[in-house]
C-alpha cells in the first residue's frame, strides 16, 4: 500500500504545483498590471491603469493569489504526508536490508567455519590412511575412504550459502535503487530542472535475463521451515 | 532414470547434481530457466527437480506449463527454493508440484524427497 501511495502523493503533488506554475504564469504574462503594482506613484492610479489593461482587475487577482494559495496549502500538506510516507517505507525496507546484510555476513562466516572445520576432519582423516597404510585390515581402509568421501561430500553442501546470499544482496541491491528512484522522483517534483540520476543498472553483468531474488532468501532456520512445508504437503496428500 | 535439474544458479545445479549422483542418480539434464527446461523435457525424463525463482521462466510457470501438456502431466516434480512462506508452499501444491525442498538442504532430506515421491508415483497425483 505505501509504495503505491506515496507514487500517487508525489503525482498530486507535483499536478499540483503544474496548477501553481500555471497560475503565476497568468500572473506574469500581464506587464502592465505587475509594472503599475511594483511602482503605483510612478504610473498613477492603480485602479486606472488596471481597469484599462481590459485584461484583468483586483477582484481577478485577488482571485488568482487565493487559487495559488489554496493550491500551494494542498501541496504543503500532501508533501508532508508524501515525507511521512516515503519515511515509513524507506525506514521499513532499510531495516530489512539492513537485517539481511547481517544476515550475508553471518552465512559466510558460517559457511568457512563449516568448511575450514571439514577440510580439518579430511586431513585428520588422511593422516588416518597414512599411519594405517601397512595395515592389511582392508575393511578399516574402506571405512576410513567413506568417511573421507562423505567429509568431502558434506563441503560441497556448505556452498548453499553461495545462493542464498547472493538473492539476499540482490535484494538489498534493488532496495538501494528502489529508494535512489524516489528520492530521484521528488527532487525532479521540487525542481523540474534538477539533473537526474541515471538509475543504477540492477542486473548484474553476465546475466541475460532479468534479476530474481526471493526477498526472504535465509540460511536461518531451514530445519523449521522445511517442517512447515512437509506439513502442508503431507495435508494436500491426506 | 533420468533428471532434469533447473536452476539458474549454477553453483546449486553443480551441487544438486552431485548430490543425485552421489545418491545414486547419475544421469543428469541441466537447464537455466523454465524455458530452457521446457526446451529440454522430453519423455527421457523421468523427474524433475527445479528452483522457484528463476529469470525467463519461474518453476512454478515450469510446473504449471508442464501439468497441462503430455508427459509432464504425470513427471514427478520436486520444488527446491529458499521460498519458504506458507502462501508459496500451498501455491506450489496447486501447482501440481510433488515434493518440496526448503534451501539450504541436506542430501539425505534430497533423498528421501525422491524416495518418497518414486515410491507414491504408482497413486495417480492430482
Amino acid at each position: 500500500m505505501t509504495a503505491r501511495h506515496a507514487k500517487e502523493l508525489l503525482y498530486d503533488s507535483e499536478a499540483a504545483l503544474r496548477l501553481v506554475d500555471s497560475a503565476i504564469e497568468d500572473l506574469r504574462t500581464l506587464p502592465r498590471i505587475t509594472g503599475t503594482v511594483a511602482d503605483p506613484t510612478a504610473n498613477g492610479d492603480v485602479r486606472d491603469i488596471l481597469s484599462s489593461s481590459g485584461s484583468l482587475d483586483l477582484v481577478g487577482l485577488s482571485q488568482i493569489l487565493a487559487q495559488s494559495y489554496g493550491e500551494i496549502v494542498k501541496v504543503l500538506g500532501s508533501l508532508r504526508e508524501s515525507r511521512s510516507v516515503l519515511e515509513r517505507t524507506a525506514v521499513e525496507k532499510l531495516h530489512h536490508t539492513h537485517d539481511k546484510l547481517r544476515e550475508v555476513t553471518n552465512a559466510t562466516q558460517v559457511a568457512a567455519t563449516d568448511i575450514l572445520d571439514g577440510l580439518d576432519r579430511a586431513v585428520a582423516l588422511v593422516d588416518d590412511m597414512d599411519s594405517k597404510a601397512n595395515d592389511r585390515d582392508a575393511d578399516g581402509a574402506a571405512d576410513l575412504r567413506n568417511k573421507l568421501r562423505d567429509e568431502l561430500f558434506s563441503l560441497m553442501g556448505c556452498m548453499q550459502f553461495q545462493d542464498i546470499t547472493t538473492q539476499q544482496l540482490t535484494y538489498a541491491s534493488s532496495v538501494l535503487t528502489e529508494i535512489e528512484s524516489r528520492l530521484s522522483q521528488l527532487a525532479t517534483i521540487l525542481d523540474p530542472t534538477a539533473l537526474q540520476v541515471a538509475a543504477v543498472a540492477t542486473v548484474p553483468s553476465g546475466s541475460s535475463g532479468a534479476v530474481t531474488f526471493d526477498a526472504m532468501a535465509s540460511m536461518d532456520h531451514a530445519e523449521s521451515r522445511q517442517a512447515v512445508a512437509d506439513q502442508i504437503f503431507d495435508r494436500s496428500r491426506a | 532414470m533420468r533428471f532434469l535439474v533447473v536452476d539458474d544458479s549454477a553453483t546449486m545445479r553443480r551441487i544438486l547434481v552431485n548430490s543425485l549422483q552421489r545418491i545414486g542418480f547419475p544421469d543428469t539434464v541441466e537447464a537455466e530457466d523454465g524455458q530452457q527446461a521446457l526446451e529440454k523435457f522430453d519423455a527421457s525424463i523421468s523427474f524433475v527437480i527445479t528452483d522457484w525463482n528463476m529469470p525467463v521462466m519461474s518453476g512454478i510457470e515450469l510446473a504449471r506449463t508442464l501439468r497441462a501438456h503430455g508427459n509432464g502431466k504425470t513427471v514427478p516434480i520436486l520444488m527446491v527454493t529458499t521460498r519458504s512462506v506458507r502462501e508459496d508452499i500451498v501455491t506450489a501444491v496447486e501447482a501440481g508440484v510433488n515434493s518440496y525442498i526448503v534451501k539450504p538442504f541436506t542430501p539425505q532430506v534430497l533423498k528421501e524427497k525422491i524416495e518418497q515421491v518414486l515410491s507414491s508415483a504408482a497413486a495417480p497425483t492430482n
